[in-house]
């Protein structure tokens, strides 16, 4: 018979119960929002010169158009969780 | 006098046929329940049977409830199979009594890859297949009487057999594709316990699933970007115009600022261009395009479509609707079928109009061709039955596509004029319909005219504001059922007969949800990721389309039958990876697809918790052998794989204590009056102490 191996909390992703990457705190999905959502801020800066991290946050996560994950990730930063931190 | 068995696809055609070929009248003629329409064209004896759709399929040819499967024979459509049908036994038997009286069999089922497939089968395996040599094929696209004569006449002497293999072919790679696939992913969900769902993926479907989750992943990972638009408002002659900003959008905060900082009283037109264009009349459909029409203008699903399509081709009203056509043949009397059609009220003042503008008239070609049906077009026959709401709207979309693709271009003129205000460019628009041509007859394409004012260069215009608006970018849209046919059909992914039927299955399989506005499930997520990681060259839309094409390719050419199997076996060659490597991982695959919360029912009897795993034990009966065993609940979810056999004979209690070698829980057992104590682990040390 296959083992299963059960995801012990910290190999799950920060936000969802996906298994992480590898070398991420997000699983697949989450990650790419998040490279997309940081991606994202660059671009926003081009447009608007003075804009914030922050209020670029604030802005997109307020946005009717704004995807389902980034909203996650944002809410996710806002709690701490997020890549770079543990 | 010669005796021939005419081999229809359904009851309502053998019908059509059977008038259409009878010099004195038809009898119907009762072989066992069976009817059988008996009549006499020529000097010859026609007898005219149906078949009900496909009545052989693909069986698995031994085993259970396994893969992989490639074992393969075509049998009797048993009630399991959804084109079952309680009458076909007695069709079949009717049928092969007959076959035995006669000189030639003729197969006029639809002139396509199912229904040359439906009459093969009904020959090779109603009748036997020493009846090969006296079959033949009709081969007809309207079920009007002419046409059939025509057809009966001019009938192929041998049945068309690259047609018949390439059926075979793709029947058999889509039923090897399709059940292995699906069991294998069933199997994993039984593995972790889940018994109730089934789930299914195919050569078309697996593709379909992933193009539909990557749209949900760019949705849901979509970042808005701004975006700003200005426009002026002027004012000419006391009415207001709306021009916009030449240079589009606008991608930068300062530019927009600066564009709102106007304050210039005044444009000057610095250019006024005019364009005459006309537009070609739309082409005849073939059938995505009329179930994309459909649906756009009355909502009605592709599938339904279809089914009201090929209701009105059984009454002989369209030509055969599973075409990918969007041409008509010059030997199809296109100006008699407008004549008969200019018969009917409300097409009256329509046809009027054709032959105003043309004595000959002749359909627009579209690029779509098919080599055996033409474009969709009415038969032009009178409608003698009264059609419902759906039927009377689809028929209507038909004759006046076909109508208008006769007709002339509609002609429409586009102004533009170039405004400067303080050095910013502004355009200024306007539309015009100077002659509306075919959109008089098809009217559901939406043009919008825009008055353009008097004006000439040079001009000076009264600027009322300019508005600067920042938007933001938004995410693809989501599919729905029409864009999806469209999608499929310009990637190559099923045939326009099955795409709609696909879609179908999707939303049954609860992989999508939400018809208008496609979203794809967290199982359809699930299913796509796991395929995607495990075995992507299922997904592939090259796979599919490439086999698409060799049926395609082959059927017009020599296909035979041993050409058929070496394509087969290596097209199902790199199933055989896909399917181990699902096995291996069936528990991660299951597991991935219940979720966290799943916890699978067991029917079983307590007795303590499991040393290994903390689960609980439970006393459970084998299916198979019906004999009584101990199994950790925690097998159900792959965590553990403790089993325990058990005493077959006498009643056994839980004493709710553990052994104190090996923390196993302890039963009694009662037998012919005699009780004792015993530890449910076999390998207990406790045992090998004797104690």
């Amino acid at each position: 018979m296959h083992k299963y191996k059960v995801p012990r909390q910290e190999e799950k992703c920060v936000i969802c119960d996906r298994l992480r990457e590898s070398e991420s705190l997000y699983c697949k999905y989450h990650r790419l929002a998040y490279e997309r959502l940081k991606s994202g801020y660059n671009e926003w800066r081009k447009r608007k010169k003075n804009i914030t991290w922050s209020k670029y946050l604030d802005v997109v996560y307020n946005n009717k158009y704004t995807g389902k994950w980034i909203k996650e990730v944002i809410e996710g930063i806002r709690r701490g969780k997020h890549e770079g931190k543990t | 006098m010669r005796r021939i068995l005419i081999i229809a696809e359904k009851p309502s055609a053998a019908k059509k046929i059977a008038y259409a070929l009878s010099d004195k009248g038809v009898r119907i003629v009762k072989v066992g329940k069976t009817p059988i329409y008996a009549t006499t064209f020529k000097g010859q004896q026609i007898y005219v049977a149906y078949a009900m759709g496909h009545l052989y399929n693909i069986v698995q040819k031994s085993g259970g409830w396994i893969f992989p499967v490639y074992n393969i024979k075509w049998e009797r459509t048993s009630p399991k199979d959804r084109s079952y049908n309680e009458r076909i036994k007695e069709t079949i038997q009717a049928i092969a009594k007959i076959a035995r009286e006669v000189d030639e069999i003729v197969v006029a089922c639809d002139y396509d890859i199912e229904g040359s497939l439906i009459g093969y089968n009904v020959v090779k395996y109603a009748c036997g297949e020493k009846y090969f040599k006296k079959s033949s094929r009709m081969i007809f696209s309207t079920l009007t009487r002419n046409e059939l004569r025509k057809a009966f006449d001019r009938r192929l002497k041998t049945l068309d057999w690259p047609v018949i293999e390439a059926g075979k072919m793709r029947h058999e790679i889509d039923w090897i594709f399709g059940i292995n696939l699906s069991r294998a992913l069933t199997l994993s969900l039984r593995r972790v316990g889940d018994r109730e769902r089934i789930l299914s993926i195919g050569r078309v479907q697996g593709p379909t699933l992933k193009l539909l989750a990557e749209r949900e992943i760019d949705i849901n990972t979509h970042v808005p970007l701004p975006y700003w638009k200005a426009r002026a408002i002027v004012e000419i002659n006391g009415v207001k115009y709306v021009a916009e900003y030449a240079g589009g959008n606008i991608e930068s905060e300062e530019k927009a600022l600066e564009i709102k900082k106007i304050r210039d009283k005044y444009a000057t037109v610095k250019k006024i261009e005019r364009k005459v264009t006309k537009e070609r009349p739309p082409p005849p459909f073939n059938l995505g395009e009329l179930q994309r029409e459909a649906y756009r203008i009355y909502r009605i699903s592709p599938g339904k479509t279809l089914e009201i399509s090929e209701k009105l081709y059984l009454q002989a009203l369209i030509s055969y609707p599973r075409t990918g056509s969007e041409q008509i043949p010059d030997s199809i009397d296109v100006k008699g079928i407008i004549e008969k059609l200019g018969e009917m009220r409300e097409y009256r003042d329509l046809v009027q109009k054709i032959f105003e503008h043309s004595k000959r008239p002749k359909p627009v070609k579209g690029k779509g061709t098919d080599p055996a049906h033409p474009a969709i077009h009415p038969t032009g026959e009178k409608v003698n039955i009264k059609l419902s709401g759906n039927d009377r709207k689809i028929y209507d979309l038909i004759v006046r596509r076909f109508l208008a693709s006769c007709y002339r271009s509609m002609t429409k003129s586009e102004t533009r004029a170039l405004l400067d205000i303080e050095g910013h460019l502004f355009v200024l628009k306007g539309v015009e319909i100077i002659d509306h041509g075919w959109l008089k007859i098809y009217p559901f394409k939406k043009v919008t005219e825009k008055p353009f004012p008097r004006i000439v260069e040079g001009m000076k215009l009264k600027v009322i504001r300019v508005e600067v608006e920042e938007k933001y970018t938004k995410p693809k849209p989501r599919y729905n059922v029409r864009s999806l046919l469209k999608k499929m059909e310009n990637l190559g992914l099923g045939t326009k007969a099955t795409r709609a039927e696909i879609i179908e299955i999707l939303f049954s399989r609860r992989y999508l949800e939400n018809p208008n506005n496609i979203e794809v499930t967290d199982l359809g997520m699930k299913v796509s990721e796991i395929l995607s990681k495990i075995c992507p060259e299922i997904l592939s839309v090259e796979l599919t389309r490439n086999v698409e094409q060799i049926i395609d390719e082959l059927k017009s050419e020599y296909l035979t039958s041993e050409y058929r199997k070496v394509i087969v076996a290596n097209t199902v060659l790199g199933l055989y990876s896909v399917l181990s490597k699902m096995k291996k991982n069936e528990i991660n695959i299951g597991q991935s697809l219940v979720g966290k919360d799943f916890k699978p029912h067991v029917e079983g009897k307590p007795i303590g918790r499991c040393p290994v795993c903390g689960n609980q034990l439970l006393i459970v009966r084998s299916k198979k052998t019906k004999k009584r065993f101990i199994v950790c609940y925690g097998r159900t979810t792959g965590e553990c794989d403790v089993t325990q056999p058990l005493p077959q004979k006498g009643r056994i209690r839980p004493l709710h204590e553990t052994c104190k070698y090996c923390g196993y829980p302890l039963l009694a057992c009662v037998s012919k009056g005699k009780e004792w104590v015993f530890c449910t682990n076999i390998r207990c040390p406790g045992k090998r102490k004797n104690v």
